[in-house]
C-alpha cells in the first residue's frame, strides 16, 4: 500500500523532528542558563519543528485509528448502516482535508512568490509552510484508502 | 441573519457531525467551514492562516515534549519500578495497594500531562498484582480510573497548556494553580478510601504483608530518581528558571537520562515512545486546529459577543451562571472526551466567564476538575474504558468503583468556588 509506506516515512521524519526539538531546547536551556549565551532563534525554530512533527503525523495517526470520535450512538451499528456511515465519515473527512490541503498550499505558494523569510533565523518560509499541505495530503490519501475499504466491505 | 439563528445552525450541524461519529477534529473544523460559508464565503480564505498560526507556536511545543516524557517513563519500565518501590511505604495505611494506586497516579501525573496515560501506566502494573492478592475489583479499578484523572490536574497537564494557549494565559501560572487542588484531591481520595475499607474490611485482603525497612529502603532507590525529575521540571518552572516549554524539553531529555541510569534505555522503548508521541500529538493538535477554525467562524458570526450581551441583559448573579456551567460540563462530560469538550465550548464560554469577572486562572482549574469528572462518568469516560480494557472487568464494575470519586471532585469544585485562593495562592507567589 502506497499510503502505508508514505505515512510510515512521514512518521520517521516527524520522529526526527521531535528528537531535534528535544536537543534544541536542552541546548537552549544550557546556553541561556549556564553559558549565558542564549540561542536567539530557538522559539522560532521550535515552532517550525512542531509544524513538521504535527502535520506529518496526521495521516500516520489516522492509519493507526488514533483520531478520536464520539461513538456513543454509532458503536452498535452493523451491516449496511455501518457501511453507509463509514463512507459518509470518509467523504466528509476528504472534503475537509482536501480543502485544507489546497488552502495551506496557497499559503506556501504565496510565501514562495514573495520569497518570504522567517524573522529571526532568516529561514525561507515556503518549504516549511509546504509541510502543512503535505501532511493534509497524506491524511487525504489515508482517508481515500479507508473509503475504498468501506465501499468494498461486505455488509 | 441574527446571531441566535446562526448559533442554532452551528449547534445543529455540530451535534449531527459529532453524534454521527465523524472524527472530532474533522467535525469541529467542518462546522467552522460550513459556518464561514454561511456568514461570508470570502472568509474561507482565512483558514490556512488559522491552521498555520495554531501550530507554529512555542507554547504548544510543550505538548509533544511532555507526551514523550510520560511515554518513555512507561515504555522503559520505570513506572513499574516506582510503583513497586512505593508499595512498601504504604503497606500499613488502610487500603494497602489501593492507596499505592492513588499515590503512584499522583506522582505519574507529575511526569505526564494526560489522564488516560496515567491510568494506563499505573493500571498495567497494578491490576495483575492486586488481582493476585485478592483485592475487590471495584476498589482496584475505581482507584485506578479516578487516580488516573489526576494526570490533567497535577502539572504538567496537556489541557492546561491548550487552555492557556487558547485564552492567552500563562502556562506556568496555570500549572502552579493546579498543584494545591491536585494534592488536596489526592488526599481526599486517600482519606475516602481509608474510611471505605475501615467500614467494609472485606474489600481488601485481610493479611497485611510484613514489610522490612530494608525493603523500604530498596524501594526508595526506585522512587528517588523519578521524584528528582519531577522536582527539576516543576521546580524549574516555579522558580522562573525555565519556561514551561523549556522545562518540557529538559523533562524529555531527563526521562532519557533516568532510563539510561536504570539501564532500561532500549531501542525498542525509544522507538515506541517516539511513534506513540507522534500519533497522540497529531490527534490532539488536529483537534486544536479544528477547534480554532470553528472558533474563527463563531467569532465571525458574532456568536460569543451576542451570548455575552444576552446574558448580561438578564443580569443574573454570577453564581447562577457558574452553577449552570458546572451542570453543563458534568452532563456533556458524560458524552464527549475531556479535551474536545474544552475546545468545543471555550470560544463561547470563556467570554461569558470573563464578562462575569471570574479569574481566568481559577476558571482553568475548575474547568479541568469538571473535565476530570467527565473522564470517569459513563457512558463515555475515557479512563473507564482504559481500566476496563486492562482489567477485563465490566464497565459497570469500573464505573461503580469510580462513582464516589466524582462526588469528591464536585466537592472540590464547591471548595474552589468558596475559597478561590486554594488555586490562586501558589501562582501569586511565583517569581
Amino acid at each position: 500500500m502506497v499510503s502505508v509506506v508514505l505515512n510510515r516515512a512521514a512518521a520517521a521524519v516527524a520522529a526526527a523532528a521531535l528528537a531535534a526539538l528535544i536537543l534544541l531546547i536542552v541546548l537552549q536551556v544550557v546556553g541561556r542558563r549556564v553559558l549565558g549565551a542564549p540561542i536567539v532563534y530557538t522559539d522560532e525554530v521550535s515552532g517550525y519543528l512542531l509544524v513538521v512533527l504535527t502535520f506529518l503525523g496526521l495521516g500516520y495517526a489516522m492509519q493507526h485509528g488514533d483520531h478520536i470520535r464520539v461513538e456513543i450512538l454509532t458503536r452498535r451499528l452493523g451491516g449496511p448502516a455501518l457501511r453507509a456511515f463509514r463512507v459518509a465519515w470518509c467523504l466528509i473527512g476528504l472534503a475537509f482535508t482536501g480543502l485544507l490541503a489546497v488552502r495551506t498550499a496557497a499559503l506556501a505558494l504565496d510565501s514562495s512568490r514573495l520569497s518570504a523569510f522567517s524573522i529571526v533565523a532568516q529561514i525561507p518560509l515556503a518549504p516549511i509552510q509546504a509541510v502543512a499541505p503535505a501532511g493534509f495530503l497524506l491524511l487525504f490519501l489515508q482517508l481515500l484508502v479507508q473509503l475504498v475499504e468501506a465501499v468494498r466491505s461486505r455488509p | 441573519m441574527t446571531w441566535e439563528l446562526t448559533g442554532v445552525v452551528y449547534l445543529a450541524v455540530m451535534a449531527g457531525l459529532l453524534l454521527g461519529g465523524v472524527w472530532i477534529a474533522i467535525a469541529l473544523g467542518a462546522v467552522g467551514v460550513v459556518g464561514l460559508l454561511f456568514v461570508n464565503p470570502a472568509l474561507l480564505a482565512g483558514i490556512e492562516s488559522v491552521a498555520w498560526n495554531t501550530i507554529d507556536s512555542f507554547i504548544l511545543t510543550a505538548v509533544p515534549l511532555f507526551l514523550f516524557m510520560g511515554s518513555l517513563i512507561m515504555n522503559s519500565g520505570i513506572s513499574a519500578r516506582f510503583y513497586r518501590g512505593l508499595a512498601p511505604w504504604l503497606s500499613h495505611v488502610p487500603g494497602g495497594l489501593a492507596q499505592s494506586n492513588l499515590v503512584a497516579c499522583s506522582i505519574f501525573a507529575a511526569l505526564c500531562g494526560s489522564s488516560v496515560a496515567t491510568a494506563a501506566a499505573i493500571g498495567a502494573i497494578a491490576v495483575p498484582e492486586m488481582r493476585a492478592r485478592g483485592y475487590d475489583m471495584r476498589i482496584t479499578t475505581g482507584t485506578l480510573a479516578a487516580g488516573g484523572t489526576l494526570g490533567i490536574l497535577i502539572p504538567p497537564s496537556i489541557p492546561f497548556i491548550i487552555y492557556a494557549s487558547a485564552v492567552g494565559e500563562s502556562v506556568g501560572r496555570l500549572f502552579a494553580a493546579g498543584i494545591v487542588p491536585g494534592l488536596l484531591l489526592t488526599i481526599a481520595f486517600m482519606v475516602f478510601l481509608g474510611i471505605q475499607v475501615r467500614l467494609r474490611p472485606g474489600l481488601v485482603p485481610a493479611a497485611r504483608e510484613t514489610v522490612t525497612w530494608a525493603a523500604r529502603l530498596r524501594g526508595l532507590a526506585d522512587v528517588v530518581p523519578v521524584v528528582a525529575l519531577i522536582v527539576l521540571v516543576l521546580g524549574g518552572i516555579y522558580a522562573g528558571v525555565m519556561t514551561p516549554t523549556e522545562a518540557a524539553g529538559v523533562g524529555a531529555a531527563g526521562a532519557v537520562a533516568v532510563a539510561a541510569v536504570y539501564r532500561r534505555l532500549t531501542w525498542a522503548a525509544l522507538r515506541r515512545s517516539f511513534l506513540e508521541t507522534i500519533r497522540t500529538n497529531a490527534m490532539i493538535l488536529f483537534i486544536v486546529i479544528g477547534a480554532q477554525i470553528m472558533s474563527f467562524a463563531l467569532v465571525s458570526a458574532g456568536i460569543p459577543r451576542g451570548a455575552v450581551e444576552a446574558i448580561s441583559g438578564l443580569s443574573p448573579s454570577p453564581w447562577v451562571i457558574f452553577a449552570a456551567l458546572v451542570a453543563m460540563y458534568l452532563v456533556l462530560g458524560c458524552m464527549v472526551d475531556a479535551l474536545s469538550l474544552m475546545l468545543l465550548t471555550l470560544p463561547v464560554v470563556f467570554p461569558i466567564v470573563q464578562a462575569q469577572g471570574f479569574d481566568p486562572i481559577w476558571f482553568g482549574v475548575v474547568l479541568v476538575l469538571l473535565l476530570e469528572a467527565g473522564l470517569i462518568t459513563p457512558p463515555v469516560g475515557m479512563n473507564l474504558f482504559v481500566i476496563q480494557g486492562l482489567s477485563n472487568e465490566s464497565l459497570g464494575t469500573v464505573a461503580t468503583g469510580s462513582m464516589p470519586y466524582v462526588a469528591l471532585m464536585i466537592l472540590l469544585v464547591i471548595l474552589l468556588a468558596v475559597f478561590p485562593s486554594v488555586a490562586l495562592w501558589l501562582p501569586a507567589r511565583m517569581y
